[in-house]
């Protein structure tokens, strides 16, 4: 409940100073830290993920399927309570329908029946993402360190997608509710940790291609985060305005 | 009198929509057949890679307003540069272009454009859209193309893939290096960023 408190307070706090920046006016205040940081995560990316994810990859098809459908199923749990807070109720009511069938009949998620009768995908979303569809610009580029990209709005989004989530709650954050202390800890972050590497494995062309063909990289994956997470909040509707219309 | 009044503004409005519609044609036209002749030559074996890097440079060179694009990116810093900085800047921002985009061969695989529809923006600037399929991955990926009417060529500036506008990107990327080394740095990184691809 404390903790609950504190999230409330520091959401109240951004929704009461957050002009609504939009991407182009994002700032990044803390390059100087944001770029050492970047440097780390990068050497942290070259020994680790890549290398483990470059494993993953190997692995077959329908191995990497079932993963993929595991853990974006999880992510439900969060997605849905946030397209209820954006008013997106059909989605939500789809979305609930797509968890409840791939966590009964696909096997806690590794299969996906849902999409075969028709409830088809739809975007995830997450507490940075309401906090922009209520209005609250990002303020500050920031870098975290493990977690990469992010803003000061998108960081308080991000602690709202751990503390308010039902599967941390029940696993880590509840020691006595469904699973013991040890096993409880290791089912969330075994889930997280497979999330993150199919992430980067799905994504691993895409962010070589950005790396090889950038003159400064840091500055292409802000660039890159930032008009990602507006076209997300935006849900593809470009709300800024056109600067080519004006060009000469 | 009436009917003949209504009759003149029919043909004009009909000639008007005509011309618009045109347009729009046009730059779906130029979109389709770019990338189709672009995937002639990457799935051509026949041709040897360094040809085929030369002749997907010129069809981009061609295809798309690289001074444009080279202008947009500078952002407000091309203001305070002199004429000669622009010469410069404007050679070798041709030079990166090309290299930037004949690098990006070997990441085609299988995928296919093909053109959805276009919205005309203004008198001049129409976004043509299209999906990018890729059988491997049975996946499809929206690409819109920003097209342009200059001085009576249609050009394109701009792709903006899944929301993600590789101009602006660029802009930024560059607005980085001119912060923190100035226009001599930006001109050395294009350089180093060339003589490496």
């Amino acid at each position: 409940m404390n903790k609950f408190l504190r999230l409330t307070a520091i959401v109240t706090v951004v929704l009461l100073t957050g002009v609504n920046y939009s991407y182009s006016k994002t700032s990044d205040c803390f390059e100087r830290v944001n770029r050492a940081v970047f440097s780390f995560n990068m050497a942290l990316d070259k020994a680790i993920f890549k290398p483990v994810s470059k494993g993953y990859s190997y692995l077959p098809s329908p191995v990497k399927a079932s993963v993929g459908n595991a853990t974006s199923n999880v992510s439900y749990l969060v997605t849905i309570p946030n397209q209820i807070l954006q008013g997106k109720i059909y989605a939500a009511a789809n979305d609930t329908g797509r968890f409840l069938i791939n966590t009964t009949v696909g096997i806690l998620g590794l299969f996906d029946p849902a999409s075969r009768i028709g409830l088809e995908k739809k975007e995830h979303e997450d507490y940075g993402q309401t906090l922009g569809v209520w209005g609250v610009g990002h303020g500050c580029y920031v870098v975290l360190p493990v977690f990469g990209p992010s803003s000061i709005r998108d960081t308080v989004g991000t602690i709202g997608n751990i503390a308010l989530d039902p599967f941390y709650l029940s696993t880590v954050g509840d020691k006595e509710l469904l699973l013991d202390n040890n096993l409880g800890d290791r089912t969330y972050y075994i889930e997280q940790g497979f999330d993150k590497i199919n992430w980067r494995a799905e994504n691993g062309k895409s962010i070589d291609d950005l790396e090889k063909n950038s003159i400064d990289f840091y500055a292409s994956v802000r660039s890159v985060y930032l008009q990602r997470r507006d076209n997300l909040t935006n849900d593809g509707k470009s709300t800024a305005d056109d600067e080519w219309k004006e060009f000469k | 009198m009436f009917k003949k009044v209504s009759f003149f503004n029919v043909i004009f409005l009909i000639s008007l929509i005509n011309f618009s519609f045109a347009f729009e044609k046009e730059a779906e036209s130029l979109v389709q057949s770019t990338t189709d002749n672009a995937k002639k030559i990457i799935l051509d074996n026949s041709i040897k890679l360094e040809e085929k890097k030369q002749k997907i440079e010129n069809i981009a060179l061609d295809a798309v307003d690289v001074d444009g694009l080279g202008r947009f990116t500078l952002g407000s810093s091309r203001e305070s540069l002199n004429e000669e900085q622009l010469k410069l800047y404007t050679k070798t921002f041709r030079t990166f272009f090309a290299k930037n985009i004949s690098s990006r061969l070997q990441n085609y695989s299988d995928q296919d454009i093909k053109v959805t529809g276009s919205k005309k923006i203004s008198d001049n600037y129409v976004l043509v859209s299209s999906k990018m399929i890729s059988k491997k991955d049975n996946q499809e990926i929206i690409i819109d193309w920003r097209v342009f009417n200059v001085n009576n060529k249609l050009v394109i500036r701009d792709l903006v893939v899944e929301g993600l506008s590789l101009a602006k990107t660029q802009r930024e990327e560059f607005g980085s290096i001119l912060a923190s080394k100035g226009f001599d740095g930006l001109i050395n990184n294009l350089n180093e960023f060339i003589s490496k691809n």
